[in-house]
């Protein structure tokens, strides 16, 4: 960002305020709200997370770090690990793939392209706890419509009880319809910056369909691609109202997802102090995984 | 070319597939919802799910307009309410803030960068915890302002986020020339950047207002039940029986009204609130331009 | 070359310049009109909303603004003098029926008392109102009993023990069963009963009577005497062929009402009440609960009963039972409006209660929730707001001024048709008339007041502080037994194990010394 070399504190100013006291000026709102939003509510957590809860929301006894010991020792913890990191991988795996095939179909030219490219995007439009309503409606056993069209294709015999089956992989199936579409359309950006010489040359070369896709398109699809995996996977670690209005955890915990584990330690169990530690815990591996995206993105310059 | 008309039918029925679900649900009676197989046009079609839920037709059973038609529209009005404050404060502080970053540096600025950048990543899961105790201190459990308060935590922070990323991509020669000119830097800001820039802060405000308009976890914590209550605990907890016995067409309808708003803003806009996912900051410190599609 | 570029791009650039400042007035224009409608509509859906009258329950504010001129009067009468409004916190189910009770006390006694709604998850926003003390308008409010246990150990609760007609209110009762649940093990009671009921079995007769096991009226033939009994009908009933799965339990999604609540159900039937209430040591360990276990798992192993109805939530299984699919499932009394709902349910009028719980002991589980008040000594109540406050409490659990049973009578009488406490209600012709209308034949209204009078408490609220966790994690083990992944045996094991650890972490009888 070279733009900003030329706003440096040294420059003299013509009141009374340097450029960088002008600056924190204009951004002293948002660091009222961090501070008062952000940073205060961490330290209460913090504070909530060194104690021992009993159901009756009162502090026992001061208990360090033995929420945090607990937390790591607890095989509810390590199961719902597993189960959130199942469920991100399909919701990643699923919007990539998704995102990849479906922008390489609007970008060939066909009849109403652009009502199939609104039409396309709309799942992102609807909020992720009525995507977990509308597939009730679609998995449902008693009169689910994902049911009625296999039937209706002849596959099964009589309706199924999708969510019992398929658990937490039907459930990363529906977040990843929700979550497709910005895929599609951040992939679709990268489609349409490849210059058409490239094809070209490459036809005339006698490349096939899968060579050109990946000498030519992939090479500029990079960057979306790593910034889809990027907001994909932590959007996806994040996520708690879809399991939390299709299936509470589900069945026995099987969809019991890390953030829904938070949740029902604090506000089922009571245990607010383990809860505290559980979020941080959260926390610091949501950040790790952003962190680390990040680092990789800007490592890496063309 | 066969075989693209085929894979486009296929994808249109994928996105589609779940709210054309609900909608034909919404159109039927539960008791012929619920036979098998699947009636795909309904063969008794009743507009009265919508009727009730609209407070326009008495529910069946008692004979009384549904209670939950009340706490439908409220929910509505609230959401609305609730979502355009907090975009419209979010896109001032934000766009202030943001073009602090975009354009000078200071002290600490980097450790201000990450900060907004945990703001944004963290789970409300974490978070509820310590907000509803703080905000039971305050008074501030069923209340606009309580709710109003902990969406701006989070959507301050993206606004900055998003709108540096915006405006660290403008031609910086504009505001030279406003300096040039005489404006003081305030000047500069609100009388060159932010009208150059209307466009990319108006979709961040559609972008916020429909992220509040979303959410739903802290809505559930805060204020479900109380006058405040906003649309998504409204519909939430028509899957209990709590609000009373709610058969699944009434659920259809409420969705498919609650789905209206989100779908024709998006719809609208769509494209400008996509692109601003291309100017993320991320992608502009990495140093690549992705045109728009 | 190059430096024609720049010229040249100089150029350009310094007419973009003056074009945008030229443009930029017309575009703040734009902005500035942009940002007022934003404001404007912003503004008047604020308005509205803050102007608008909470959604539930309106006639509170009426009913203090009208009952301004009698206060005074009644104020003589009861010897109590008027005061700020006492509050009655509740969950958002039927908030009309109790701003209608609201209204009737108010006007009897020349009162300004008021509902007030509990926003937020309720126990969560309840337990952070009480630690806040006096001022946080707890006064009068809804708990479950496992919830009435803690928050009385915190020294929330005030014992009813003293309240005036305390025990006429006890004799009243038509079953004494229920007064189990209101004591603590310090000797006091703690609440009153809001609603009771009961999770009877339910069947489909349609399904039945195709099996032939039902008359032509969908009546059922020979109610099942036993668990092995009933089990042995859900295979002549799949054997058939009628239906797939015979049997829908409740064995939702759902952390109070799901399986851990039949397996309840299973227990009380036997006569099994879990826990010890001296020394609240879990007494499972014996032959019966291991064959109620076992049971549960043929159920599914054998292919009787519908294992996907783990994944389902309350109102999903209302509607899958709705279908007709299945013979029997059990669920709160008051569900059965449901299932004979024509607009609801393809087989309406064929769903009939089982005249009797299988069972040795066939007790019916009781379930419900009670009003209770807050501490007068936590709340800092003088006297006479003490009196005010208990005056309201026994208008809703019991009688009003003239001595008639009134708040209960529209939760009986109307849908959702919750149970009460006095047997009065199951007497009075007015209930009959409505039940028959709606849904009940005068077999299942039989059956219903038999239940009343019969149900027995479900086990552990003897001063358990740790029974709901206890519950929860029942959820966790329970389908795990009943999907074949942990045998019978080690199942019971795992729950005398987590009994055992949570009583050692969070206290015994002995914290009530």
């Amino acid at each position: 960002m070279t733009q900003t070399a030329r706003n440096s504190g040294s420059a003299k100013p013509k009141r009374g305020l340097t450029d960088s006291q002008f600056a924190l000026f204009l951004i002293a709102p948002l660091v009222i709200f961090q501070a008062a939003l952000t940073v205060y509510p961490s330290a209460v957590a913090l504070w909530m997370s060194l104690q021992k809860f009993n159901p009756s929301g009162q502090v026992m006894r001061f208990y360090g770090l033995g929420n945090y010991i607990d937390a790591f020792s607890d095989p509810g913890v390590q199961a719902s690990t597993v189960i959130s990191i199942e469920y991100t991988a399909t919701i990643v795996a699923v919007t990539v793939l998704l995102g990849l095939g479906v922008s390489l179909l609007l970008n060939e030219q066909f009849r109403g392209r652009s009502i199939v490219r609104v039409l396309v995007i709309l799942p992102w439009a609807i909020p992720e706890y009525a995507t977990a309503l509308l597939y009730g409606n679609v998995y449902s056993q008693t009169y689910g419509t994902l049911n009625g069209l296999l039937m209706a294709l002849g596959l099964i015999k009589e309706y199924l009880p999708i969510i019992s089956i398929g658990t937490i992989w039907v459930l990363a199936l529906a977040y990843a319809w929700h979550y497709a579409p910005l895929a599609i359309f951040f992939f679709l950006g990268s489609l349409q910056s490849v210059p058409e010489d490239l094809y070209r040359q490459a036809r005339v070369d006698g490349a096939s369909a899968f060579r050109r896709f990946k000498t030519v398109t992939l090479p500029y699809m990079r960057y979306a691609l790593l910034i889809i995996l990027v907001l994909a996977t932590t959007d996806a670690l994040k996520s708690l109202d879809l399991v939390w209005n299709l299936t509470q955890g589900g069945p026995s915990g099987m969809t019991r997802v890390l953030t829904y584990y938070v949740y029902r330690a604090t506000f089922v169990l009571g245990n607010l102090g383990y809860g505290a530690a559980l979020s941080f815990i959260l926390l610091v591996l949501i950040i790790a995984v952003t962190a680390i995206c990040f680092i990789v993105l800007t490592r890496r310059r063309r | 070319m066969i075989i693209i008309y085929v894979m486009v039918a296929a994808v249109v029925v994928w996105s589609g597939f779940p709210i054309y679900t609900t909608v034909l649900i919404s159109l039927m009676d539960t008791a012929e919802a619920v036979l098998t197989p699947t009636h795909w046009i309904p063969q008794q079609p009743t507009l009265d799910w919508y009727g009730r839920i609209l407070a326009l037709v008495p529910d069946a059973t008692t004979g009384k307009m549904l209670a939950y038609a009340d706490t439908f529209k409220a929910g509505f009005v609230n959401s609305i309410a609730v979502a355009c404050v907090v975009a419209l404060l979010s896109v001032v502080i934000g766009s202030v803030a943001g073009y602090a970053f975009a354009r000078f540096s200071f002290r600490r600025k980097n450790a201000w960068l990450i900060s907004i950048l945990i703001s944004r990543s963290l789970p409300a899961a974490a978070m509820a915890i310590p907000f509803f105790y703080m905000f039971h201190q305050a008074g501030l459990i069923g209340t606009y302002q309580g709710l109003i308060i902990t969406y701006l935590s989070f959507e301050i922070p993206l606004a900055t986020w998003v709108l540096l990323g915006y405006f660290a991509n403008l031609p910086v020669e504009t505001e030279r020339a406003g300096r040039i000119d005489g404006l003081g830097r305030l000047g500069v800001l609100f009388r060159v950047v932010i009208p150059e820039s209307i466009g990319g802060v108006a979709s961040v405000g559609i972008l916020l207002f429909l992220l509040s308009w979303s959410e739903f976890f802290f809505a559930y914590i805060l204020v479900t039940g109380s006058p405040a209550q906003t649309v998504p605990p409204a519909v939430s907890q028509l899957t209990t029986i709590m609000a009373g016995l709610s058969p699944p067409p009434e659920l259809a309808a409420s969705l498919v009204i609650t789905m209206i708003p989100a779908l024709v803003l998006g719809a609208i806009f769509q494209k400008y609130i996509l692109r601003l996912k291309i100017v993320d900051p991320v992608v502009a410190r990495a140093g690549e331009e992705i045109p728009f599609a | 070359m190059s430096t024609q570029k720049k010229e040249s791009e100089k150029k350009t650039k310094n007419t973009n310049v003056n074009v945008t400042r030229r443009q930029a007035l017309s575009k703040m224009g734009a902005a500035a009109v942009g940002a007022a409608a934003i404001v404007v509509v912003g503004g008047v859906a604020y308005y509205l909303s803050t102007s608008q009258a909470p959604p539930s329950p309106p006639p509170t504010t009426t009913a203090a603004a009208t009952t301004q001129a009698a206060t005074t009067q009644a104020a003589t009468q009861t010897g109590l003098t008027a005061g700020p409004p006492v509050y009655f916190n509740i969950w958002a189910y039927h908030p009309e029926i109790v701003a209608a009770n609201m209204q009737i006390f108010n006007q009897e006694y020349g009162e300004n008392c008021e509902v007030l709604q509990v926003p937020g998850d309720y126990y969560a926003s309840l337990l952070t109102k009480f630690m806040t003390g006096a001022g946080s308008r707890m006064d009068m409010m809804y708990l479950h009993s496992d919830y009435m246990t803690r928050y009385y150990k915190a020294g929330w609760i005030q014992p009813v023990n003293d309240e005036e007609h305390c025990n006429e209110i006890r004799n009243d009762y038509g079953n004494k069963n229920l007064l189990e649940v209101l004591m603590m093990p310090d000797g006091n009671q703690c609440g009153w009963v809001y609603f009771n009921g009961t999770v009877p079995i339910q069947y489909n007769g349609k399904v039945l009577q195709k099996a032939g096991l039902a008359d032509d009226t969908g009546h059922i033939k020979s109610s099942p005497k036993t668990w092995d009994d009933f089990v042995q009908m859900c295979r002549d009933l799949v054997k058939s062929k009628v239906v797939k799965y015979a049997y829908l339990p409740k064995w939702i999604q759902c952390g109070t009402c799901g399986i851990n609540e039949i397996f309840d159900e299973y227990c009380i039937s036997e006569g099994e009440l879990q826990f010890d209430p001296k020394t609240q040591e879990p007494t499972l360990e014996n032959d019966r609960v291991l064959h109620i276990l076992e049971n549960m798992r043929t159920l599914v192993a054998e292919n009787l009963a519908d294992p996907g109805v783990l994944a389902l939530n309350e109102q999903d299984h209302i509607t899958t039972f709705c279908a007709g699919k299945h013979a029997f499932t059990e669920v709160h009394d008051y569900d059965l409006v449901a299932f004979n709902d024509p607009a609801q349910s393809p087989d309406a009028g064929w769903y009939h209660w089982l005249p009797a719980q299988p069972g040795s002991k066939g007790w019916y589980p009781y379930m419900g929730a009670l009003y209770c008040i807050s501490s007068h000594e936590y709340m800092k109540r003088s006297n006479n707001e003490a009196k005010r406050l208990e005056r309201l409490h026994q208008f809703y659990a019991w009688k009003d001024k003239n001595g008639n049973y009134v708040a209960g009578k529209q939760w009986i009488q109307s849908p959702p048709f919750l149970g009460q406490p006095y047997t009065q209600y199951y007497d009075d012709p007015a209930t009959k008339e409505a039940w028959l209308k709606q849904t009940y034949d005068e077999g299942d209204m039989a059956v219903r007041r038999n239940a009343h009078l019969t149900a027995v408490v479900p086990p552990g609220y003897h001063g358990m502080v740790w029974y709901s966790n206890w519950h929860e994690y029942l959820m966790d083990i329970l389908p795990k037994m009943v999907l074949g992944e942990v045998t019978p045996r080690d199942a019971l094991t795992s729950l005398i194990d987590t009994a055992n650890s949570l009583r050692k972490e969070y206290g015994g009888p002995e914290i009530w010394k």
